[in-house]
C-alpha cells in the first residue's frame, strides 16, 4: 500500500481492520507442548503468524553466596536473522535484550515460580533454569507469544530427583523419578496497540506496531492481579483506557489459561 | 587466497595441457613441485618445520604447554591449531585472512580428529588434573598454490621434530602432589607420527585432475577434493572444496588417485626426515634466507 | 570468559544433571537401543518437509528427520550487493541452545559449520542470504539442513541448477568393517560423512567426512550409499515444494 496509515484509518473507523478482525479481536492462538525432545522442556506458540518456541534446560549449580537457598531462573529472548529481515545476526539487539529483561521482570513479579523451590541443598545445590525464547517469525506481538511460550514450556518441565549422599557428600540424580515443576502462577501478558494517540487495538502485527503511536502491555495473573504493566513511551493514555485495557486482560486471561489446560491434559498419558 | 587472473586463452591452454598429462610448468597429473623440507629451525619452540613446496612457503611452530584434559577426555592431552596468513597478501589482511586462518585450523582439526593420528594418551600427566597441550601455531609465508598440502607436510614435520620434556608426578603423605621437571635437557618424549596423516588436494581441471595445483592451475578448477591419507594408505577425511560440483565417479577415481599419491608421499617425506635426524646437531641449518 | 551484558547471565558454573548420574544413564541407553528396534543401516528416517511457512522470509522451509532432528530456515534474496563483485551466498546456521542433550553456546557453533552445499544461480552481482537454526539436534542436522536450506531458496524463487539434498553417513562404534549407516540416530557416533548431491544432474556439491580411516573402497562404499540416500529423499522434497506452491496460488486466487 502507498498509504498505509490512511489505509489503517479507513479500516478503523469502520471498526475492523484489514486481516479481517475486530479492533478486540486476538489471532488464532496455538501452542504445542513438549515437541523438542531434547530439551527438559518445550512449548511452541503461534499469535497468527508470529511463531514463537520455548526450551527450558535444567542444570545444577551451587547457589549465589549471598542468597544460599535460591535457585536461579535465566530467560533470554532471541530474535535471530530468519524471523525478520531486518534482524542481524551476531550478539541480541536492543529489542532483544528489552524483551529479554521484561520476562526477567514478570518471572521475578509475578512471582510465578519462588526460586527457594529450585534450592537442593542449602547453600551447596541448586537448579538452574535456562529458558530461551527464540522468535522464529515475528509478525509483532512478541511478548505476549514470549510469556505464553514460557509458561507452557514451563508448564511442561520434568526435573529429575536430586539426593544429596550423606556419608560421601555428593549428590546423586535419579533419571527415572521425575517431578514436575512447581508454577505458583499462571501469568498472562495481552498488549495492545495506541492508535492516533486515542484507539486501542489488541494483538496487534508488526505492521500495526510499525504505524501505531505507542503500545502496552499488560500482565495479569489467575486472580486478576497485575503483575507487570509494561509502556515503552509512545502516546499517552487515560486511566480510564488502561482500566480499559487490564479488564480485557483480565478476560484475555482466562482464554489463554482454558486453552493450556486443554493442551497439558491431551499430552498427559491416563 | 591469493588469486590470479587469466584470460581465457590461458585458461584453455592450462586445461589443454591437462588433457595430455602435461602440465605447463612440465609435471605429470600426479607429480608434485619440488619440496624442501627443514625441520628444528626455530630454537624456542617445542618442534618447527618449514615447508617449501614450489612457491608456497609454510613456517609450522609447536609449542607444549601444561594444561588440564579436556572434561570429556580426562585421560589424554590436546592439539590446538592456529593459522595466520595476514602477512601473504593485502587482500587476506583482517577479516579474509582470519576466515581463511579458520578455514584452514578446522580443516587440520577435522584430519587429526582421528583418534590414532597422534597418541594423545602419552600426553596426558595425570588423569582429570594435568596433560600436554600442543599448540600448533601455522604461518603462511608465501602463497603459490596448494597450501592444505604444504601445511599439513610441515605439521607431520613439526610434530616428528617436537620434543617435550619429561615430567614426573611425586605425591608426598599428604596427597599433595607436584610435579618435577627432568633435569636432563635430553630426557624427552618424542612423538610417534607413523599415523599423522598428510592432506592430498586433487583439483579437477577439465576432465582430469592434478595433484598440486600451482595458482594458475587453481584458478582453472572450479572444485577441488581435499583428503588426508596415513602412510598406510587409510583415508582418514575428505572434504569438498571450492564453487563447483563433482561427477560421483570423478569422486571415486580422485579417492583412488589421491590414496597413491598419499603414500608415496609420505614415504619420500619419512626419508628426508630420518635423514636429517641422522645428521644431528652437525646439520648446516639453512634458516629462511636458504 | 567476558562478561556479556546484552544477555542475561546466570551463574557462572553449571553442569547438566545426566553427569551426575553417568551410571543411570549408561543403563539407560542399553535399555532404548534393546527396545527400539534395530535400524537397518540403509534405512533412511522418514523424511517430513515443509516450504513456505514463515510470513517474514521471502522463501522457508522445515525439515525433520524421524522425530530427532528439527531444522528451520529462512532465505532472502537476490539483494542489491553493496559493494560490486560476483554474487555471493553467505550462510548462517545456527544451533538453539537447547537443541543439544548439553546446553551448547548459544552462539553459531564453534567450528562455524558453513553450509557447504553451493548452489550456482545465474546471478549477477547480487547477494543471497541464508539462515538455519537448529532446534533439536539428533543426529544429521547438517545434511537436514542443507536440504532445508536448498528448499528455503526454491521456495523464495532463486534460480537454481538443481534442488540440493543433503545426506549424512556414519560408522558404527564398533565395526561389521564395512558398514556404514545413513542417518546416525546416536550422536555418540564418530564424526560422520556429509554429502549434497544435486540428483537431477547427478553431481555431488558437497562432501564433508572424517574420522577413523578406511581404505578409498570402504569411502566410495559409503559414498554410493549416501548417494541413494539422497535420491531417495528428491522426490520427498519436491512433493513439498509443489504442495507449497499450490497452497500459495490456492491463497491467491479469491483475492
Amino acid at each position: 500500500t502507498v498509504e498505509p496509515l490512511e489505509y489503517y484509518r479507513r479500516f478503523l473507523k469502520e471498526n475492523c481492520r484489514p486481516d479481517g478482525r475486530e479492533l478486540g479481536e486476538f489471532r488464532t492462538t496455538t501452542v504445542n507442548i513438549g515437541s523438542i525432545t531434547t530439551a527438559d522442556g518445550s512449548a511452541l506458540v503461534k499469535l497468527g503468524n508470529t511463531t514463537v518456541i520455548c526450551g527450558v534446560k535444567a542444570e545444577l549449580a551451587a547457589p549465589a553466596a549471598d542468597s544460599a537457598n535460591k535457585g536461579y531462573i535465566v530467560p533470554n529472548v532471541e530474535l535471530p536473522s530468519l524471523c525478520a529481515e531486518r534482524f542481524r545476526s551476531g550478539p541480541p539487539g536492543e529489542e532483544a535484550q528489552a524483551a529479554s529483561q521484561f520476562i526477567a521482570d514478570v518471572i521475578e513479579n509475578s512471582q510465578m515460580i519462588v526460586k527457594e523451590d529450585l534450592c537442593i541443598a542449602n547453600g551447596k545445590l541448586a537448579w538452574v533454569l535456562y529458558c530461551d525464547i527464540i522468535c522464529l517469525d515475528y509478525d509483532g506481538n512478541l511478548l505476549d507469544a514470549s510469556v505464553f511460550a514460557l509458561l507452557a514450556a514451563l508448564k511442561n518441565v520434568q526435573l529429575p530427583l536430586v539426593t544429596i549422599n550423606e556419608e560421601t557428600g555428593l549428590s546423586e540424580v535419579n533419571l527415572k523419578q521425575k517431578n514436575p515443576l512447581l508454577i505458583r502462577k499462571h501469568p498472562v501478558a495481552t498488549s495492545f496497540a495506541v492508535f492516533d494517540d486515542t484507539l486501542l487495538i489488541v494483538d496487534p502485527t508488526a505492521e500495526e506496531e510499525d504505524l501505531a503511536t505507542g503500545t502496552v502491555t499488560i500482565v495479569t495473573d489467575e486472580e486478576g492481579r497485575l503483575c507487570s504493566v509494561h509502556k515503552p513511551g509512545g502516546s499517552p493514555l487515560t486511566g480510564a483506557k488502561l482500566q480499559d485495557c487490564i479488564t480485557r486482560a483480565i478476560t484475555r486471561h482466562k482464554e489463554v489459561k482454558k486453552l493450556i489446560d486443554k493442551v497439558i491434559k491431551s499430552i498427559t498419558p491416563k | 587466497m591469493a588469486s590470479v587472473v587469466l584470460s581465457e586463452a590461458e585458461k584453455l591452454y592450462i586445461v589443454h595441457g591437462v588433457q595430455e598429462d602435461l602440465r605447463v610448468d612440465g609435471r605429470g597429473c600426479e607429480d608434485y613441485r619440488c619440496a624442501e623440507v627443514e625441520t628444528d629451525v626455530v630454537s624456542n619452540t617445542s618442534g618447527s618445520a618449514r615447508v617449501k613446496l614450489g612457491e608456497t612457503d609454510i613456517l609450522v611452530g609447536i609449542k607444549a604447554e601444561m594444561g588440564t584434559p579436556k572434561l570429556e577426555k580426562p585421560d589424554e592431552g590436546y592439539l590446538e591449531f592456529f593459522v595466520d596468513c595476514s602477512s601473504n597478501s593485502p587482500e587476506l589482511e583482517g577479516r579474509g585472512g582470519e576466515e581463511l586462518g579458520t578455514d584452514i585450523a578446522n580443516t587440520l582439526y577435522r584430519v587429526f580428529s582421528c583418534e590414532n593420528s597422534v597418541d594423545l594418551k602419552s600426553l596426558c600427566i595425570n588423569p582429570k588434573e594435568h596433560c600436554w597441550a600442543l599448540y600448533v601455531d601455522v604461518l603462511l609465508l608465501e602463497c603459490g598454490g596448494n597450501i592444505f598440502d604444504a601445511i599439513s607436510i610441515a605439521v607431520k614435520a613439526a610434530l616428528f621434530n617436537t620434543r617435550i620434556p619429561k615430567v614426573r608426578v611425586l605425591e608426598d603423605e599428604e596427597g599433595t602432589k607436584e610435579i618435577e621437571l627432568s633435569d636432563d635437557p635430553y630426557d624427552c618424549i618424542r612423538l610417534n607420527v607413523d599415523e599423522v596423516p598428510c592432506i592430498v588436494t586433487l583439483s579437477k581441471i577439465g576432465y582430469r585432475h592434478v595433484v598440486d595445483a600451482t595458482l594458475q592451475e587453481e584458478a582453472c578448477s572450479l572444485a577441488s577434493l581435499l583428503i588426508s591419507v596415513t602412510s598406510k594408505g587409510a583415508i582418514t577425511s575428505m572434504k569438498k572444496v571450492g564453487k563447483g560440483s563433482l561427477d560421483p565417479e570423478s569422486i571415486f577415481e580422485m579417492m583412488e588417485t589421491g590414496q597413491r599419491v598419499g603414500k608415496s608421499l609420505h614415504i619420500a617425506l619419512q626419508k628426508i626426515l630420518d635423514e636429517e635426524e641422522t645428521l644431528g646437531t652437525s646439520r648446516p641449518k639453512v634458516g629462511f634466507l636458504g | 570468559m567476558p562478561l556479556d551484558h546484552r544477555r542475561l547471565c546466570g551463574p557462572e558454573e553449571s553442569q547438566p544433571p545426566a553427569l551426575w548420574a553417568a551410571i543411570a544413564a549408561e543403563d539407560e541407553e542399553d535399555e532404548e537401543c534393546v527396545g527400539a528396534a534395530p535400524r537397518d543401516p540403509c534405512a533412511l528416517r522418514p523424511l517430513f518437509a515443509r516450504a513456505g511457512l514463515l510470513s517474514q522470509a521471502q522463501g522457508s522451509a522445515y525439515v525433520e528427520l524421524g522425530s530427532g532432528t528439527k531444522v528451520l530456515c529462512a532465505a532472502w534474496g537476490p539483494r542489491e550487493a553493496a559493494e560490486p563483485g560476483p554474487g555471493r551466498l553467505l550462510c548462517e546456521f545456527r544451533r538453539a541452545p537447547f537443541a543439544g542433550h548439553e546446553r551448547g553456546p548459544a552462539a553459531p557453533r564453534p567450528n562455524g559449520r558453513r553450509e557447504p552445499a553451493v548452489r550456482l544461480g545465474r546471478l549477477p552481482a547480487a547477494r543471497l542470504a541464508v539462515s538455519a537454526l537448529l532446534l533439536q539436534d539428533g543426529g544429521s542436522a547438517l545434511a537436514a539442513a542443507i536440504s532445508a536450506a536448498a528448499l528455503a531458496l526454491a521456495d523464495a524463487g532463486v534460480e537454481m541448477y538443481d534442488l540440493a539434498v543433503g545426506c549424512a553417513l556414519c560408522r558404527p562404534p564398533r565395526p561389521p568393517p564395512h558398514g556404514c549407516c545413513s542417518r546416525p540416530s546416536q550422536s555418540a557416533a564418530p564424526p560422520p560423512a556429509h554429502l549434497a548431491l544435486l540428483p537431477a544432474l547427478n553431481q555431488v556439491s558437497a562432501v564433508l567426512g572424517g574420522g577413523r580411516g578406511g581404505p578409498p573402497e570402504d569411502w566410495a562404499q559409503a559414498l554410493r550409499l549416501g548417494l541413494d540416500g539422497c535420491h531417495r529423499q528428491y522426490p520427498v522434497l519436491r512433493q513439498s515444494l509443489l504442495r507449497a506452491t499450490q497452497r500459495r496460488d490456492a491463497q491467491a486466487e479469491p483475492a
